[in-house]
Order: structure tokens, then sequence, then C-alpha cells
């Protein structure tokens, strides 16, 4: 994993447990903040609501007589006029010149003095924090301002009550909603650690597919690919096990064959005898050591051992100028007429399976091709692709063989030679770890040729 | 002639043997490449066979460590043949020919006379094959023990396809080391002058045969 990479918890459970834990934070904040502040406003407008009652019954306690102002309260029922038990009321009345008619003279006075009436203000009072109220009344001898203050505990009580409920109330949501989570994704899990149980507890050859029905469609895909990937899977071990079978058979049966031709010429007397048997075995052993060959060469044209050979870059046509004097022999001992027509042809790949791919199509023409034949092996560069073409005078292949010959042992009924059946699906194999493309025609004047046509190098 | 086979495969090691005996060398073998540094040591040897699978010291080594301490004797290279990306690779670190295994033993002893021949030639400027002699520094040839006459041009083309034999040359690579003598050399030319040697050398048995559009090569008669 690169370094630069954040780094999220593994499971899906701490995924999204933390997401929901960051954005649940984030809300609880924004909705305490917003609580707090409406609950503070709706307190304050009720309270402030209750002051303004009292100075409006305060006011109602003035009277005037004889062209003088009086404030006339007993003190018991000053207290009735108080909002609640717990907080202390505080009043001051002042007459229209500003003479105290009543109540605590050293009573603050809001700093900012509106015209409203009642206007409200916050200051302290002997120590403690009070809320107040201006109310102006008009009387027969002019402006009378009675001004009520009332400490804040109640206020202060009522909000941090308010604070901790509510608190307490989001703390609980926020754990039920982590519960809720935690159980679901569980529960919602569960098809996918049903599936890694089901594939765990799986032994190591089975390829059969998974189960489709019942899995939500959210895992579906994930089973669907997994599914086509046990499918192609399924039929590469398929293809493997008949080819090992195939590969053991057709290995055994000249082996078998070696061994009966051994015994009975190891018995031989006459010289003459002896030495026909001895060749005869060389040729048996030269062909089943010709096998063992192509057989290694498809196990190792294939992926992905193909990979480990690496590709280079090469002039096909100085490859097919290498090789050409190996094939020579083959076609002076065949009387076969065999040339080439190169022109340079720069590719990349690995040269040894191109090698191999050329010495496969150029043994099979030879080995197809009856004697006095014509065997023409060209490359160059056709649209900027290079390309192998190998061109020969024999029988040629009938169209309904034409994509069997590539099967791997297969072999044309009744055709000459004792090809292993594997030369062609060796070109096929290489052609494709190449992304080569093979094309199989017939030339005007009848025979095959093979057209190997390779990517452009980049 | 005395070569060297160092191969662990013993079956394979006894087969060469046998076999380089027949055609008339002399032949050691051993089973790895710190016996082989050992045989080379006391004994003189005129070739060397290496396979390069070989156990602890590996045959590339070996030539590689032979060619450091300037041991210039010819080394015809044994490999599986996959094991090899490319044979340049293998001649590169200083093998002088390489065979695929598995291989046709005729082809090895044809291929190991080839090499004597070579560093004989560059020894003694004497190129022998079969019943063609050629004296490389009095530029005189023979065949069946007469007098051979060569004009330079076929002098100069039977020298380079004798030297490759039993390998071909590229129709290209002979008009280059031609044309190195002050004139253009036209592809015709060259078919003009391999058919006068052929004429030439009918008498010995050796032939030039061309391999259409790649070149020529030159095989020895069987002996």
């Amino acid at each position: 994993m690169p370094l630069s990479r954040r780094v999220y918890p593994s499971s899906l459970h701490g995924r999204l447990l933390a997401l929901l834990l960051a954005a649940l934070g984030a809300l609880l904040a924004f909705n305490l903040y917003s609580d707090f502040n409406g609950a503070a406003e709706y307190t304050q407008e009720a309270f402030d609501q209750a002051l303004a009652d009292t100075a409006v019954a305060l006011a109602a306690h003035v009277r005037s007589q004889q062209r003088k102002l009086y404030f006339d309260l007993p003190p018991e029922a000053a207290l009735t006029l108080r909002s609640n038990q717990l907080d202390d009321m505080y009043y001051l009345v002042r007459g229209p010149d500003g003479t105290v008619l009543a109540g605590n003279q050293d009573l603050p006075s809001s700093a900012y003095v509106s015209d409203r009436s009642p206007s409200f203000f916050d200051g302290r009072y002997r120590g403690e924090s009070v809320r107040g109220v201006v109310y102006r009344t008009p009387s027969s001898l002019g402006e009378v301002a009675i001004r009520v203050a009332q400490t804040t505990r109640r206020r202060d009580e009522l909000t941090r009550r308010f604070v901790r409920q509510d608190l307490l109330q989001d703390l609980l949501l926020v754990l039920a909603t982590l519960g809720i989570v935690f159980v679901g994704v569980r529960f919602g899990l569960r098809p996918l650690v049903q599936l890694s149980t089901d594939l765990e507890q799986r032994s190591p050859g089975d390829l059969r597919a998974l189960q489709e029905a019942g899995v939500p469609s959210e895992v579906r895909p994930l089973v669907q690919a997994l599914n086509r990937q046990l499918k192609l899977l399924r039929s590469a071990s398929e293809a493997q096990q008949n080819f090992l079978a195939n590969a053991a058979h057709q290995l055994r049966t000249p082996l078998a064959g070696l061994q009966t031709l051994l015994e009975v010429t190891a018995q031989e007397q006459d010289p003459q005898r002896l030495r026909d048997g001895l060749s005869r075995l060389l040729e048996g052993v030269r062909r089943t050591a010709h096998l063992a060959n192509q057989l290694l060469t498809l196990a190792r044209a294939q992926p992905p051992a193909n990979l480990t050979h690496g590709t280079q870059s090469f002039d096909l046509s100085s490859v097919m100028a290498d090789s050409a004097s190996f094939y020579f022999d083959q076609a002076l001992a065949n009387n076969i007429d065999l040339g080439f027509e190169t022109a340079p042809a720069p590719m990349r790949a690995s040269k040894w399976l191109i090698r191999e791919l050329a010495a496969n199509l150029i043994e099979n023409a030879l080995l197809y091709t009856p004697p006095g034949g014509r065997v023409t092996v060209r490359c160059g560069v056709n649209e900027q692709r290079p390309f192998l073409e190998v061109e020969d005078s024999g029988p040629g292949i009938a169209h309904a063989e034409r994509e069997r010959v590539f099967e791997r042992f297969y072999r044309v009924p009744n055709s000459a030679g004792d090809g292993s059946g594997l030369g062609l699906a060796i070109v096929k194999e290489i052609a494709r770890a190449h992304a080569a493309t093979i094309a199989l025609t017939e030339p005007e004047t009848g025979g095959t040729r093979f057209t190997v046509t390779f990517q452009a190098p980049s | 002639m005395r070569i060297l086979i160092v191969e662990d495969d013993r079956a394979m090691a006894s087969a060469l043997k046998r076999g380089l005996e027949r055609a008339g060398f002399t032949a050691d073998d051993v089973r790895s490449g710190e016996e082989a540094q050992a045989c080379v040591r006391h004994e003189a040897f005129d070739l060397a066979v290496v396979d390069l699978g070989l156990p602890g010291m590996d045959g590339l080594e070996l030539i590689r460590r032979w060619r450091r301490a300037g041991d210039a004797r010819p080394v015809l290279i044994l490999t599986a043949r996959d094991s090899l990306n490319d044979r340049v690779d293998a001649l590169e670190l200083g093998g002088d020919d390489f065979m695929a295994k598995p291989f046709e033993l005729p082809e090895l002893v044809a291929r190991v006379r080839a090499l004597i021949r070579r560093s004989k030639a560059v020894a003694s400027s004497q190129l022998v094959c079969g019943p063609l002699e050629m004296d490389l520094g009095r530029r005189s040839a023979k065949l069946n023990g007469e007098e051979l006459e060569l004009r330079r041009r076929e002098w100069e083309i039977l020298e380079c396809l004798l030297l490759s034999s039993p390998r071909m040359v590229t129709k290209d690579a002979l008009v280059q080391s031609l044309t190195g003598w002050g004139s253009e050399l036209t592809n015709n030319a060259v078919e003009v002058y391999v058919s006068r040697l052929r004429a030439k050398l009918q008498a010995g048995g050796i032939e030039i045969r061309t391999i259409r559009g790649i070149g020529y090569r030159l095989d020895a008669p069987e002996s």
C-alpha cells in the first residue's frame, strides 16, 4: 500500500461507525447549540413578560394626592408580586422630576435607556447578575418610571437543567444509532460472511459455481464475478487434466512400442537384422524425444510460464536466416525445395518462442509436403505489422479441418508423416502469448499457407 | 585431437565420448566445472564440449574463467533448448558454437571438426576439409592432392564458406566480406563465382548448396 494513501479502518464496521460517529457528533453539536439558543430565548421572553407584569402591577400602586405622588405598597403585597420563590426582587419608583418615591435607591439603571416601554436590561446588583425592566407610565403629575430587577437564579437553573436534559437525550440517541448501525452492518454483511465461510470450507479442487439465490443484489455482482472466474478456472483445469492425460497417453504409446522393439531386437542373432532393429529403435527414440520437447514447449508457451522468458527486440528475418540451415537438412533429406523470401521485420517478442513458432510451421510444412514439392518461408512487414508466412505445395487442409488442426493432439485423418499433433497447437499458443493472429489460407497453386501477423513494435 | 567433455549426465557423457572416439578423436569426460578446471591444468586439450547446466560452477562461469585466464581453446556449448533465450548470449560469453539438446551425434561431430578446423587455421594457416586443403599463408589450394586453380574472388568465397562450414553463410555476409576489396559486388556476381567453384570442387565430392533466399553452405563429404 502506498504511504500516501489515507489509512481507513480495515473493517466495514469500523468504517461505517467512524463515519457515523463523526457525522452524528457534528449534528449533535449543532443541535445542542440551536436548542440552547432557542430555549434561552423562550425562557427569556417568558421571564421578561412576568417581570413587565410585575412592573405594571407596581404602577397601579402609584397614587396622586394634593398635587403630590405617593407610592403605596404594603411589604406583604410586594412579596406576592414576585414571579417565583427562588429569586430576589428589587424595585425603584421615581417621579417625573427624578425623585425617589419608593424602593431601593441604588438599583442600577441600564446603560442604554430606550424610549420604549417597557425596556429590559441586564446588570449586576448586590453581587449577583440581575435582569431588569423600566416601565414608564403617565400620571396626572407627569411620567412615573418604575424599575424592577430580579436575580437570574431561576433562569440560570432552568437553562442548566435544559442543557443537561438535551445533552442526555442526544447522547442516548447517538448510542442507539450506533448500536443499530453496528447490528445492522453485522446483519447486512451476513451474506458476505456466509460467502467467505462457504469458500473457506471448500476443498482446494472444488471449483463449482457459488449459489446466487438469496444473495442481496449488492453482493450479486461479486458472486457473479467469482463464478465467472471459477468457470474460467474450471475450464482451464479441465483442459490441463485433459492435456496431462493425453500427454501421458502420447508418451506411453511410443515407449511401449520401443520396449517391445527393444525386446525383439535384443534376441536378434542376424547382424543385419540387429542393425535394422537398432535403427528403428533410434528412430523411435528420436520421435519420443521430439514429442517430449513439444510438450515442454507447449507448457512453456502457456501463461504464466511465457512471462518468465521476457521479450527482446530483434529482426525476424535474421532469426530466420540463423535457423535456415537447420531446416535445410530436413528439406534436403525429403527432396523438398525450401526457399526463403525475407525482408527486414523488426519486432519485440520472446525470441526463443518465436523460433519455436517458426520451427513448428516449417517442420510441419516439410513433413506434409511430398518429395519434389516446394516450401517457401516469408517474413517482412505488412501495414506496419511484422509477419511470418510459411507456404507449402502439399495436399492442403480441408475447410472442415482448418479449425481443428490447431487442437492439441489432433491429426488430420489419413495424413502422411508421423507428427505429434502438437506443432500447430504450439504455434497457436505462442501466437496467443504474443497477441498475434494466425491466418490459414490456400495459395492459388494449391497447398497450405500459414500467415502469423504480430503486433507492431511500439 | 583431444577433447574434454564436461557433462554431469553420465549417459550423455559416455555417449558423447564414444561418438567422438568413433570419429577419431581422443575424449575424456568429467562431471563438473571444478573437475574440468583441475583437468585442464595438467593436460592439454584441443577443444572442450561444455554442458551449461552443471552442478556447482555452471558452464558459463567455467568458460568465463577460462577466457579470463587467457585460454582461447574452442568451446562447444551444450544446452537445453529453452534455457538460452539467445545463442548470442552464450557466444558472447566466450563459447564458439552451441548446440541445443537433444541433438544428432553426427551433427555434433561435424561442429567439433569445424571448430578444430578453424582454430588450427588460426594457428597454422592451414584449412583442411576432407580432400580439400587451403594454405591461407601461401594462398594455394589442393584438391585430392592436386593443385587447384582459384581466382581471387573464388578463393575468398571458398575460404569464407569453409571457415563457416557446416554453418551456412548468408549472401549478404558474403557480399560484405568481398566488397572490402574496393569494388562493388552484386548478388548475381556471387552466384556466378559460386557456380564456378562448384564446378571446380566437384571432383572432391565437396558441395556448395544454395539455400534459396538465404545463402550458401559448404558440405564436406562424409568422412
